[in-house]
């Protein structure tokens, strides 16, 4: 039996109902990981890729390379400057027909190893388990795309399961998510093959082997995806935009915590200025969630990456760290039973912050942890 | 940085709190048993009734000064619960300034002493003063009524407090009531307590034949609760906190039955303390 608890949440943090939109930056900051493919000053289009591994989301020109924030470390990056044409080349994508080949040629085609990997030579699943949780507080990035895209999701979930003969296939909601809840029960009626199952808001189910655990088919053959990776198969396979994602920006020094589809690569200080109001004087901004995101050092170059799946902006607080008192909280709530106060098997540490969340001398131990590691 | 941002409030103010919560009814039974009756039997005067009271009040001042001159705040650290506690166990007719001077001696000892050294301060606190005390007169946890004998108590009475031992220390029902108080919040080491009292019972049981009253009658039992469990000098991982408490509970029956009936406990405790390395290292890998 796997014990996991639930986190002390703030319930004055509201998120608006509605999604709002962010798709005509002036610029977009394309990271340079490999080899760029274009030119100063020349033309692209939407989706055409720029680099080895990105292509742009937006079509405009190429005006040049600046030095921008990528997860906290500088890193050069392609300029694109919008035209506001939204030109494609890929116009005519049809709705590709779903087999393993057309699965596997589009994740090879647009470098989706995540995905690839999951699926590469696997024509059987036992289980289908789709995840619209967020572990991390008031982040609601995969609740909000299934919201937008229930019957796309649950019709590739369908057809998943028919192309893997899977016996059962799970979409796993929080039970507090009663909105959703009630979208899903009327959709979903029309595939019966797909189970609505829904959990406690409990840390960690979001983790494949935590919710596998839950669901007590751990040593079964498993596909685990989330609404995330399943709505980008969905949109390669239906011919739809990828060009942009959901983050979610949301926090107690802000008026309204905000879900935001934005072009991908753009900059967080130009979505901070257009939809969210900050009511704190001294705040501070993290990336990726509260328990295992990391604080911006530099807010104004930050740029909202395909990794960047959130934002807190949460007022300032200071923790008196104080010595340990060698209380034992931290061993006993770790999921992965390591001891975070000495430096044993921390190779297996999840960075699920668990640790310093419980501890009573404020003690950063997760850092101490990683800096072990 | 790589920080979490979200924290369960739990902090040692919190912690110490409940702690301190917990030693209220055993200091308002030590008011009723060595304070209450003894008057109305006319055994210590009004002002001595609220000895344990002063004890307590000496204990957090003498606290409050050292904390002042090695600059430290009461609530960074354990040593209010160390100062709370350690008057429950002190002979019922304890002389004040005595305590008050070895009190605060041991409080600077436990402040100069290297952070290194690992052992139960309370445990030790305790010892200290029950040595200096001797120095000045024998040893004696009987109260002035206790010394005349002048009660005919059965069994029910004796594990309800009435049985000799430290001046709010003697109520073994209390105590396991406040066990189970403790084990419920948060950051009490239940298991040290539990497989040391386990360890305890046994040994006393066999070490006895089986005389029940033999093991209520010491501070042993509230001691294994309220001190052994002392969060900073024991060892934090399940496996080596049993061995932590089976190896303390046998050793508090051995030292109890053949070495000192009212402080084998606390010999034991510190002892105990000063393996919690070798222990932690050796549990290190499992
Ligand atoms: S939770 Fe904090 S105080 Fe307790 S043992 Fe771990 S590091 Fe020490
Ligand atoms: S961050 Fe690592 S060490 Fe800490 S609780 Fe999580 S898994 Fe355990």
């Amino acid at each position: 039996m796997i014990k996991l608890i639930s986190l002390k949440k703030d319930s004055n943090i509201k998120v608006d109902p509605q999604i709002s939109y962010f798709l005509n930056p002036d610029f977009v900051y394309i990271p340079i990981n490999a080899k760029i493919l274009i030119q100063q000053n020349e033309k692209v289009t939407k989706e055409e890729f720029v680099t080895a591994d990105l292509a742009s989301p937006i079509s405009g020109t190429a005006i040049g390379i600046k030095t921008m924030q990528e997860e906290n470390i500088n890193k050069k990056c392609l300029v694109i400057a919008n035209d506001f044409r939204e030109l494609s080349k890929n116009k005519k994508v049809k709705k590709r027909k779903i087999t393993l080949n057309n699965i596997m040629d589009i994740l090879i085609k647009n470098n989706e190893e995540k995905l690839l990997k999951k699926l590469q030579n696997q024509n059987k699943f036992d289980n289908i388990i789709i995840s619209a949780i967020n572990d991390e507080p008031y982040i609601f990035n995969n609740i909000y795309i299934l919201k937008e895209n229930i019957a796309d999701l649950l019709s590739i979930i369908d057809e998943l399961s028919m192309l893997y003969k899977s016996n059962n296939n799970y979409l796993i909601v929080k039970n507090n998510e009663a909105n959703i809840i009630n979208d899903c029960l009327n959709s979903i009626g029309t595939y019966p093959n797909i189970k609505l199952t829904l959990v406690n808001d409990e840390y960690l189910l979001e983790k494949e082997e935590f919710i596998l655990k839950k669901l007590q088919i751990i040593n079964e053959k498993n596909l685990y995806l989330d609404v995330n990776d399943l709505d980008t198969l969905c949109n390669y396979l239906l011919g739809k935009d990828n060009s942009t994602k959901l983050i979610t920006i949301s926090g107690d020094a802000i008026l309204e915590s905000k879900v935001i589809r934005t072009k991908k690569n753009v900059l967080l200080s130009d979505i901070i200025k257009k939809y969210i109001k900050i009511i704190d004087a001294k705040y501070d901004v993290i990336f990726n969630g509260l328990m295992s995101g990391c604080i911006i050092k530099d807010v104004d170059n930050f740029v909202i990456t395909n990794n960047i799946n959130s934002i807190n902006i949460m007022k300032k607080k200071t923790f008196k760290v104080v010595d340990c008192i060698n209380c034992g909280k931290c061993i006993e709530i770790c999921p992965k039973n390591l001891n975070p106060l000495n430096k044993h098997n921390l190779e297996k540490c999840i960075n699920c912050g668990l640790c310093s969340y419980v501890c009573p001398c404020y003690i950063n131990l997760k850092k101490e942890v990683k800096i072990n590691e | 940085m790589n920080r979490v941002y979200l924290h369960n409030n739990e902090s040692i103010k919190k912690i110490v709190i409940k702690y301190l919560i917990g030693l209220l009814p055993l200091v308002l039974y030590g008011f009723y048993k060595n304070g209450i009756l003894l008057y109305r039997d006319d055994l210590v005067s009004f002002v001595d009734m609220f000895n344990v009271f002063y004890l307590l009040i000496i204990s957090i001042l003498l606290l409050l000064i050292t904390n002042f001159f090695f600059k430290k705040k009461i609530f960074e650290n354990m040593s209010l619960v160390l100062v709370c506690t350690v008057p429950l166990f002190m002979p019922p007719s304890i002389n004040l300034l005595v305590y008050a001077i070895s009190l605060f001696l041991s409080l600077i000892i436990i402040n100069v002493l290297p952070k290194k050294i690992n052992y139960n301060k309370i445990a030790f606190v305790i010892l200290f003063i029950l040595i200096i005390i001797n120095m000045f007169e024998p040893l004696s946890y009987l109260n002035s009524a206790e010394k005349l004998n002048i009660y005919a108590l059965n069994f029910f009475d004796l594990i309800c407090g009435r049985t000799i031992g430290g001046i709010a220390s003697s109520n073994i029902l209390l105590g396991i009531i406040v066990l189970f108080y403790y084990a419920f919040f948060n950051n009490y080491k239940k298991v040290i307590a539990f497989s040391s009292l386990l360890a305890f019972v046994i040994i006393m049981i066999l070490i006895n034949n089986f005389d029940i009253n033999e093991l209520i009658a010491s501070n042993a039992i509230l001691a294994l609760i309220l001190i052994a469990p002392d969060t900073i000098s024991t060892p934090a991982k399940f496996q080596s906190m049993v061995i932590y408490g089976l190896i303390l509970g046998i050793l508090t029956g051995l030292l109890t039955s053949f070495i000192s009936f009212n402080i084998g406990v606390f010999i034991a405790i510190l002892i105990c303390s000063f393996t919690t390395p070798i222990l932690v290292k050796l549990t290190e890998k499992w």
